[in-house]
């Protein structure tokens, strides 16, 4: 997968690699240009060849410095690049989502892959390319280097090269999963303690210090003996290649001096020899402790990977504007609709059938969980029926476009969720080009405009993250506001009149009702007061319709229905008042 | 600045597993990250207190430490004595001295064996140290959440709580377990080398010695000039995901009104952004090293040149002028180290300090020593004359309140009434200023607060559930004996709590039922769902006193009245303290009480306060209730 993404800035790539090498080549000429200054100038006494290859070595730093330089911009170019790409496609994947297809994904795993675990992607690719990349061709490069020198001492290096090299990947590769055990211990850990802050009251009202103390000890063990266990393995590495380092040199010394009674080697020769050797081995070190970022990254990658494969289930038709435009029939209808959410197969909902006409007032009441929200996502689509179908304005809603049920339904959702910013571009999301005065419009109807004009910005009222600065039934009206100003054929209102009070619900109903006389309304509620208006009210418990009718019809034959009724209506005797104003609601 | 620091480095800690030392960024953000302690010697010497039961695993690890860089020192000395034993045979062309040869091989082999051991067991002990400290120091910390009181946690946020006990921690613990000793190596190595160097020969140490002023000013320099991208940097990050959770968390707006294409364009012309000041800083931040690199590699050049010279000249032996090449060499690592020393001690110190100004903040209230028989509570309470306030402000003043045993009282009042205040000082999470709250004939003081709360069942406003199954979220209600597992508590009582609570039906419906795993703030349950949990937990405590506060607003009032009707067949000789704005949560209520502004404004039946004419009324008509 990375490697189609790293394709794009295949050219960056390249100069990368490339002028890494160079860098890595002249690193390395250094030492060599050494071996000929002992040889050529110190021991033949001749301060011109010193002289000479001193500005050679100088030449060689310079253009160390500016590969280096060179290959750090292309690297961070490139780096930068795929993690901008991978952000794009992630965040655009997500976007196109149906719910059905979003299925588990919670916001903030989709938020962490998103953001941090494409920035521990980008980590690993400046790794594989400036360290994996480099200190793999210096190990090379210092052994080719050698083999040119000295042969026979150049095989000694390379003959323990591999063994330094198995070694340091076995203590790395043993101790990689217990720094997994380590992540889960601590992750557990911050949990326990981030979960005891969080529930500080309900710890203390049910006396469960001390219990959380013991789970918290359990967790904060495991940390110690995790850490413990798997930073005595990773401490040996570098001690250990260092040893051994020092024990080659010691050997290269031996074998140097052995061959220098014969005259078969040069001082230079043998300074120069251990200096490769060094920095091969030097490089290995570095090369081992960094393949530990290796299998953190995996699973970022793994997670990435997950967003990006995963299909839209849903089969989306693309927009096809002769089709809704034709048809002059305008009603939202369910057939024998069954649902269950995936993957547990427990209906959800059964049989459902009904239908929503132009210019009709429709509502669903029941209790939480009883299905009528679920009812709503099927109409806007963000599942699929399992059996049944929803038709809306004449066709299956599955051989329309997404976008054009959201032209033909507006949905106010249940949750009510608002952009930071200002009242202007929230309403405006719901209509582009609105003007203030048709947004005055709106806010009047939800009853909020006299409370904007009193502030001092007006339209410009800043919302702020969460919208915290305004009180529920506040947000519950922008929402309402927001989808009022949107021209469509029907109106959803999902439970969103749950935060008003009475008097503040009674006047926003009537100025919708008002104004959308020639729409289709549905009215989703658990009060009643907010759904006895409507033409017809389909009474919803576990899944099914329990029953459908007037409210006066419901009122005598609906047991659900008279039963939200009592737990809603005051029951004692001699409160006219609340029946009177439960009545005139 | 030090505030604005502690959150750039949580920033870049939330980002799961990143190494900090693993990329120029992370150097650099070192070298920026300047908090500091504002009692150095007083923290230092906690600290030390602290570590004072391992102080021989310490002492040891830091002996070790040295000895093993002052042999590092060196080899290098001793290797350049062999050279001298193989140049002399080559350019005499005489025997080589075996002997000498030998008792300088002997010599190393023991000194690489040493130096070893050493290295590797101070390593150890320092890990072992280190993790047993962390470890103590986490404990204490956990201990001493559940011994503050709720004031502390109504200042701070859980954010910088948890902060404390990763980031702040892991800190202290990098620095004591790898950076304390990197940091005394380099010193060594780097004065020790120093020495050498004068040692072989003065002038060229000095000639190598020039470099370090100049690398430090060059990196300080660079350090300075990175900083506003770094910062440029941050923001772009902050920004892109501030906006992405926003637009995930508004997923049914964003697609149920089309505003998908809009959003791509915004997000792809704020990502471009983004790409710019990313890759521009991690350019910034990866010039130092090629900085260091030049001074470095030009310094060996020039020590080549010059050492060649004086070899040449007689000056030196070429043995001594290959040990002072790889002196230079040495230079080049503790130096880095070196530089970041200062830094690391520095902030792990402010970390340090922080944490201990944790442990020492206030703690809870003074316990008494009386003990309740549950069975034999009554639930008889009484507020006397009770002044409290959440600050130096007086919220309540002169409160009174008598409940008899047995009786059902509703409470309402706007917000900021203080209609949960009430119940916090009734379970005593806060200490009254003056007053008296008695329970039982008792002042509330009296009773130890653990032996107080089992009096007491609460569904609290917020729905918390901890992550793991609903069968423990529920049984964390029960009484569990220390030591004892939530697992120990029957599941029929669970089960029974749950259907008392109406919860039966949906977690029956869930495929796991009581096994389904809550994650953490239980999001993949609604919120109505959880208010089912939160009362199916209090109801298995069987807790003479019941605390409803908001505890069934996400509920339908169907479904709420059908858990009334089970907590009044249960409950009906308890005592209840209702807090609702619900007229069908209250209207049965024996008593209603009326607050506004800390006052208890009015207190009556339904039917008596809606004749007074009074604030009830008032609420009433304006269809607050």
């Amino acid at each position: 997968m990375l490697l189609a993404y790293a394709k794009r800035y295949l050219k960056l790539i390249i100069g990368q690699l490339f002028f890494a090498t160079v860098w890595v080549a002249s690193q390395l000429a250094i030492p060599r240009l050494m071996v000929d200054i002992i040889d050529y100038g110190i021991l033949l006494k001749d301060l011109n060849q010193i002289m000479n290859r001193g500005l050679l070595m100088l030449l060689a730093t310079g253009v160390n410095i500016v590969s280096l330089l060179i290959s750090i911009y292309f690297l961070t170019r490139a780096t930068a690049g795929i993690s901008k790409d991978l952000r794009g496609d992630l965040f655009e994947r997500v976007i196109d989502w149906s719910k059905e297809t979003r299925g588990s994904f919670s916001n903030s795993t989709l938020i962490t892959r998103t953001v941090n675990d494409v920035k521990q992607v980008s980590i690993l690719i400046d790794m594989s390319l400036r360290k994996i990349f480099t200190l793999t061709i210096t190990v090379i490069g210092a052994v080719i280097i050698s083999f040119s020198i000295d042969v026979k001492m150049a095989v000694i290096i390379l003959v323990i090269i591999p063994v330094i090299f198995i070694l340091a990947l076995k203590l790395t590769t043993k101790a990689l999963p217990k720094y997994s055990r380590i992540r889960k211990a601590i992750d557990q850990m911050n949990q326990r303690f981030r979960e005891n802050v969080t529930g500080i009251r309900v710890v203390k009202a049910f006396n469960k210090s001390d219990y959380e103390t013991n789970m918290f000890q359990k967790a904060t063990k495991e940390a110690c003996e995790a850490n413990i266990e798997a930073e005595s393995t990773m401490m040996l590495l570098s001690p250990l290649i260092l040893l051994f380092t020092n024990i080659l040199i010691l050997i290269m010394l031996y074998v140097g001096g052995v061959r220098a009674e014969l005259g078969t080697i040069t001082v230079g020769a043998l300074v120069g020899l251990i200096e490769y050797a060094i920095m091969a081995l030097n490089n290995i070190q570095q090369f081992a402790s960094i393949i530990t970022i290796f299998p953190r990254s995996k699973v970022s990658i793994d997670r990435i990977q997950e967003v990006l494969a995963k299909e839209e289930v849903l089969q989306i038709k693309e927009a096809n504007s002769d089709l809704t435009e034709k048809s002059t029939e305008k009603t939202i209808r369910f057939e024998n609709v069954d649902f269950c959410y995936p993957p547990s197969c427990m209906d959800l909902l059964k049989n459902i059938t009904f239908e929503l006409n132009k210019g009709e007032i429709k509502a669903l009441i029941g209790s939480t969980g009883s299905g009528k929200s679920t009812i709503v996502r099927l109409m806007m689509r963000d599942y699929d029926v399992r059996h049944g179908q929803i038709t809306c304005n004449g066709h299956n809603i599955a051989s329309l476009a997404n976008t054009e049920i959201n032209q033909i339904i507006t949905h106010i959702p249940q949750t009510t969720f608002l952009f930071s910013g200002t009242i202007r571009d929230n309403i405006q999301t719901g209509k582009k080009d609105a003007t203030d005065d048709e947004i005055w419009e709106v806010l009047d109807m939800v009853q909020m405009g006299d409370f904007f004009r009193q502030t001092e910005e007006g339209l410009d009222f800043h919302i702020a993250q969460n919208a915290v600065n305004l009180s529920g039934g506040q947000k519950q009206r922008i929402s309402i506001a927001r989808g009022l100003i949107r021209e469509s054929d029907f109106y959803i209102f999902d439970d969103c009149f749950s935060a008003l009070d009475y008097s503040t619900e009674k006047k926003v109903r009537q100025a919708i009702r008002q104004k959308l006389s020639d729409k289709g309304i549905l009215v989703i509620a658990q009060r009643v007061a907010t759904v006895k208006d409507a033409a017809e009210i389909l009474v919803i418990d576990h899944g099914k319709i329990v029953g459908r009718g007037s409210h006066p019809e419901l009122e005598q034959t609906c047991k659900v229905y008279q039963e939200i009724i009592t737990s809603q209506k005051s029951l004692n005797t001699g409160n006219k008042n609340a029946d009177k104003q439960f009545e005139s609601v | 600045m030090q505030e604005a620091n502690r959150t750039k480095e949580k920033k870049e800690d939330d980002l799961p597993g990143i190494s900090k030392g693993a990329g120029g960024a992370g150097r650099v953000a070192g070298l920026l990250a300047s908090g500091s302690a504002k009692d150095n010697k007083g923290t230092l010497l906690r600290l030390l207190k602290n570590i004072s039961p391992f102080k021989w695993f310490f002492i040891t690890a830091i002996i070790l430490t040295l000895i093993a860089s002052g042999v590092q020192i060196f080899i290098p000395r001793l290797i350049g004595n062999i050279i001298n034993i193989i140049t002399s045979t080559l350019q005499q062309e005489i025997a080589l001295d075996w002997p000498a040869f030998r008792n300088l091989a002997v010599i190393l082999i023991l000194l690489f064996v040493f130096q070893f051991l050493s290295t590797y067991f101070s390593n150890i002990l320092l890990v072992k140290m280190t993790q047993k400290l962390i470890r103590s120091i986490r404990n204490q910390m956990q201990e001493k959440l559940n011994r503050l009181t709720l004031k502390y946690f109504d200042r701070s946020s859980t954010g910088d709580m948890v902060s404390l006990l990763t980031n702040d921690l892991d800190n202290v613990a990098n620095t004591l377990q790898t950076g304390l000793t990197s940091s005394l190596t380099a010193i060594v190595i780097l004065i020790g080398v120093v020495i050498m160097m004068f040692n072989i020969h003065a002038i060229l140490a000095l000639l190598a010695m020039v470099v370090i002023p100049i690398s430090y000013l060059l990196v300080k320099f660079l350090v300075k000039k990175a900083k506003p991208t770094f910062q440029r940097n941050a923001k772009f990050t902050g920004h892109f995901s501030g906006q992405v959770e926003e637009i995930y968390n508004g997923e049914d707006i964003v697609k149920h009104y089309n505003l998908g294409n809009e959003l791509k364009a915004e997000m792809s012309d704020l990502n471009e952004r983004l790409y710019e000041s990313e890759w521009k800083s991690s350019l910034v931040s990866f010039l130092t090293r090629p900085a260091g690199d030049l001074i470095l590699n030009a310094n060996y050049v020039l020590v080549a040149i010059l050492g060649g010279y004086y070899v040449i000249s007689g000056a030196l032996s070429l043995g001594a002028f290959q040990a002072f090449i790889q002196y230079t060499q040495m230079l080049r690592n503790p130096f880095n180290q070196v530089l970041g020393i200062l830094n690391t001690i520095m902030s792990a110190l402010a970390s340090a300090e922080r944490i201990y100004s944790f442990l020492d903040a206030e703690e809870t209230l003074q316990s008494g020593t009386e003990e309740i028989n549950i069975s034999k509570t009554l639930g008889k309470i009484e507020f006397n004359q009770v002044d409290f306030g959440y600050t130096d402000e007086l919220l309540f003043k002169n409160v009174n309140l008598k409940v008899n045993p047995g009786e059902q009282l509703a409470i309402v009042g706007t917000t900021g009434a203080g209609k949960t205040t009430l119940v916090n000082l009734l379970m005593r999470f806060y200490e009254i200023n003056d007053g008296q709250i008695i329970l039982d004939d008792h002042d509330t003081k009296q009773y130890h607060t653990d032996e107080l709360r089992k009096a007491y069942a609460m569904v609290l406003q917020d729905t918390w559930l901890f992550s793991g199954t609903i069968r423990d979220n529920i049984a964390y209600g029960a009484a569990v004996s220390s030591g004892e597992d939530l697992s120990a508590v029957p599941l029929e009582d669970i089960e029974a709590a749950a259907r008392l609570a109406r919860a039966d039906s949906f977690i029956e419906r869930l495929p796991e039922r009581y096994d389904t795993v809550l994650t953490e703030g239980a999001a993949n349950i609604s919120n109505g769902e959880r208010q089912l949990l939160t009362i199916a937990r209090a109801m298995i405590k069987k807790a003479p006193i019941i605390i409803l506060d908001e505890a069934t607003s996400s509920v339908d009032t169907r479904t709420e009245l059908f858990i009334q009707q089970a907590m009044q067949e249960l409950t009906s000789n308890t005592t209840s303290f209702v807090i609702a704005h619900r007229l069908s949560t209250i209207h049965d209520a024996d008593r209603i009480i009326v607050m506004d502004q800390g006052a208890i404004v009015e207190i009556g039946t339904h039917a008596a306060l809606l004749e007074k004419g009074g604030r009830y009324a008032e609420m009433y008509t304006a269809g607050q209730l």
